[in-house]
């Protein structure tokens, strides 16, 4: 990565002879159902005492109970972030929906050693997601990305949560005088059932927005699906955990989706769906272009029935239900003064 | 509009078995407002529904659907394909959807009580395949030009497209993802993407040379990008009690197919290696195909050019006799490219 340009005169690192030390931090908390929880927000301080640059941040959902079938994954944790009190995030985004997904993201490890004896481990699953800044975002000395999370309720359990922000540290005479702060919004549809056509539901005007006063540049829409499949099994007591598959079935045939802009612009005119708009491997559709003020997108989310099948269709006697809601976010990023 | 914006131009057709060729909607593939668009990326995608016989995971039905692509009086997509009556190829707009690049499964439970349950894991998957054509070049489209698809379900080839196994319709949806000008590019010249497709009938021992070899008809050079290929084979018949199959088989065991593609000058295009021996039989030492082809994205990427009235072709020779009697082997390859068009 080229360095310098963006410190404008201030910053000649071969004269200097700065190295520009790589920098990890990392914190993590424990969230329960339905409450907020913030790491230890001093960890995520440079302990240089000089400027740094972030250039990806990692978010960690992990289990933290034993329970066979409930699954971690980013859909379960909300994040909320923010640098030098502007805003990054619009209030709590769904992990998952900063960064592209990548290959593997969803783990199956051992964590018990009863697990390894008693079986049924491969249900076991913790989550990693990475979000690649598309420009560094710098923070000045003493200065910590805020960071808050909250255990939305998807999966009935404790979730561990970690964030890791990863870059580099800058010389002190580092202070450019614009960043390119990052920003997400996202719209998170109601859940639709499995078994029923759903209503079209639109995305608030207020949410896929240029909140900001200055031009916000798009860079990407993330759409995921959030499936939930309640079980009675493990000694008839009924336990919720997200399938991977179900998420497949919903997001192959049962969603499709519009998409508008509030200036008139049509994106998608017709029913479409929900992955060949959003993405089919790694569930994101680059757009970049730019958002003037007052100026934001609009989703519509349809789920259809399910198709045809040779014989009827019917939940299995161990679901309780299956349904699924859809989280498309917008990524992007505008211009602020340095405090 | 004060600035670039996204878009999708999308469109979806049920196509019955034995559908010759349907227009998508030509509205819908076209914007309605006088702007240029910018379009990056061509697909197709194909949804057989949960109400086909089969429901194992490995169909690709790319090899089911063809699709003809075009844009004002530029055909995108050309190609020969083989048919009983023509089993070096005929001439047609159409080529394979599985030939428009990568493709990407979508597997599908279905949840009810006699296909699959979510509890355990003994899901039974059905499957949707989606393919992209990411274009090299980007492709500008003028104001009020539709980009038409036409789309057909090669029924013809009986052994791929089986009656009982897909009794029903399929539903296709195509689109052209890109961006929305503000302002109208100044263009000097705009390229011109294409791909052409060989698609022999290779269902028994003979050596099969491509039925015409691909002449570059344009007065510009065009510029070779990329060769995508694969074996769609019928496993003919039922093993292990899972249905019948079609899919990709680059990798059988031995390779189903060896391939030569020759260039502009008549020259082997593949340097095989390692070298295969020569023999009577086998005199120009053609290469297995999951050599040439990269495992994931069956495709490999070329830097080559043809003049005006150059041609490139191809032989394909199969390797092992068949192992059952209505096992069906079709070769499929196609040569992406484009050509810069002066305005």
């Amino acid at each position: 990565m080229r360095h310098g340009g963006r410190y404008g005169n201030s910053l000649n690192a071969a004269k200097l002879g700065q190295r520009f030390d790589p920098l990890i931090l990392r914190a993590e908390t424990l969230v329960e159902v339905g409450a907020n929880g913030s790491p230890n927000n001093n960890a995520l301080i440079n302990p240089t005492g000089e400027p740094w640059e972030i250039h990806e941040i990692k978010f960690g959902v992990r289990r933290e109970t034993n329970l066979t079938y409930a699954r971690a994954t980013g859909a379960a944790l909300d994040v909320s972030l923010s640098w030098c009190g502007q805003k990054v995030t619009d209030g709590f985004v769904p992990v998952w929906n900063c960064g592209a997904a990548q290959a593997v993201e969803e783990f199956r490890p051992l964590p018990a050693t009863s697990r390894l004896v008693t079986g049924e481990y491969w249900r076991a699953q913790d989550s990693f997601y990475s979000w690649k800044l598309d420009h560094p975002l710098y923070v000045p000395p003493k200065t910590a990305l805020a960071v808050q999370f909250r255990n939305n309720g998807l999966v009935n359990i404790p979730l561990r949560a970690s964030v890791a922000l990863l870059g580099r540290v800058m010389p002190r005479s580092a202070k450019p005088t614009k960043v390119k702060v990052p920003y997400v919004s996202c719209f998170k549809s109601n859940f639709y059932d499995y078994l029923l056509a759903g209503a079209p539901q639109v995305s608030p005007e207020n949410v896929l927005f240029n909140v900001f006063n200055v031009p916000l540049t798009i860079e990407r829409f993330i759409g995921r699906v959030a499936a939930r499949v309640q079980t009675d099994e493990a000694g008839g007591s009924a336990l919720v955990y997200v399938d991977q598959i179900a998420r497949l079935a919903f997001r192959g045939s049962l969603f499709s989706a519009k998409h508008r802009m509030t200036d008139g612009n049509i994106v998608a005119r017709d029913w479409v769906k929900f992955g060949n708009i959003y993405g089919w491997r790694n569930f994101k559709w680059n757009v970049r272009h730019v958002l003037d003020p007052e100026v934001g997108h609009i989703v519509e989310i349809r789920k259809n029935a399910p198709p045809n099948s040779p014989t009827a269709t019917t939940l299995n006697s161990n679901i309780v239900d299956a349904t699924a809601q859809t989280h498309v976010s917008m990524v992007g990023w505008r211009e602020e003064n340095v405090p | 509009m004060n600035h670039d914006a996204p878009i999708t131009l999308d469109a979806s057709v049920i196509m019955d078995r034995g559908n010759g060729g349907l227009d998508v909607d030509l509205a819908a593939m076209q914007t309605t407002s006088r702007d240029w668009l910018k379009i990056t990326e061509l697909r197709v995608f194909i949804d057989p529904g949960q109400s086909q016989s089969n429901s194992s995971e490995q169909i690709d039905f790319g090899f089911m659907v063809d699709v003809s692509i075009s844009v004002g009086n530029e055909d995108l997509t050309t190609g020969f394909i083989g048919t009983p009556s023509h089993p070096t190829g005929e001439r047609i707009a159409y080529i394979p959807a599985f030939l428009l690049g990568p493709r990407i499964y979508q597997r599908f439970s279905t949840i009810n009580n006699s296909n699959a349950q979510f509890a355990a894991d003994t899901h039974a998957y059905a499957v949707q395949n989606s393919y992209a054509w990411t274009l090299q070049r980007a492709l500008y489209v003028p104001p009020n030009t539709p980009i038409k698809f036409k789309v057909r379900r090669s029924s013809t080839i009986a052994l791929l497209d089986d009656a009982t196994l897909y009794p029903n319709p399929f539903t296709v949806e195509v689109g052209a993802v890109g961006t929305r000008l503000a302002v109208k590019p100044r263009l000097s010249s705009r390229s011109m993407p294409h791909l052409h497709a060989w698609s022999p009938r290779n269902d028994d021992s003979t050596r099969i040379e491509s039925g015409e070899a691909f002449r570059n008809l344009h007065k510009q050079s065009l510029r070779l990008t990329r060769l995508t290929g694969a074996t769609a084979t019928n496993l003919g018949a039922s093993i292990n009690g899972i249905s019948i199959d079609v899919r990709q088989d680059n990798e059988l065991t031995p390779d189903p197919t060896l391939i030569q593609i020759y260039d502009a000058n008549n020259q082997d295009v593949i340097v095989p290696l390692p070298p295969v021996p020569l023999s009577a039989s086998n005199p120009n030492a053609p290469v297995p195909i999951s050599s040439l082809f990269l495992a994931k994205t069956n495709s490999v990427r070329i830097s080559d050019s043809l003049q005006q009235n150059q041609t490139y072709r191809m032989i394909v020779s199969p390797v092992a006799a068949a192992p059952a009697s209505n096992l069906l082997r079709l070769p499929m390859i196609a040569l992406e490219s484009f050509r810069e068009v002066p305005l």
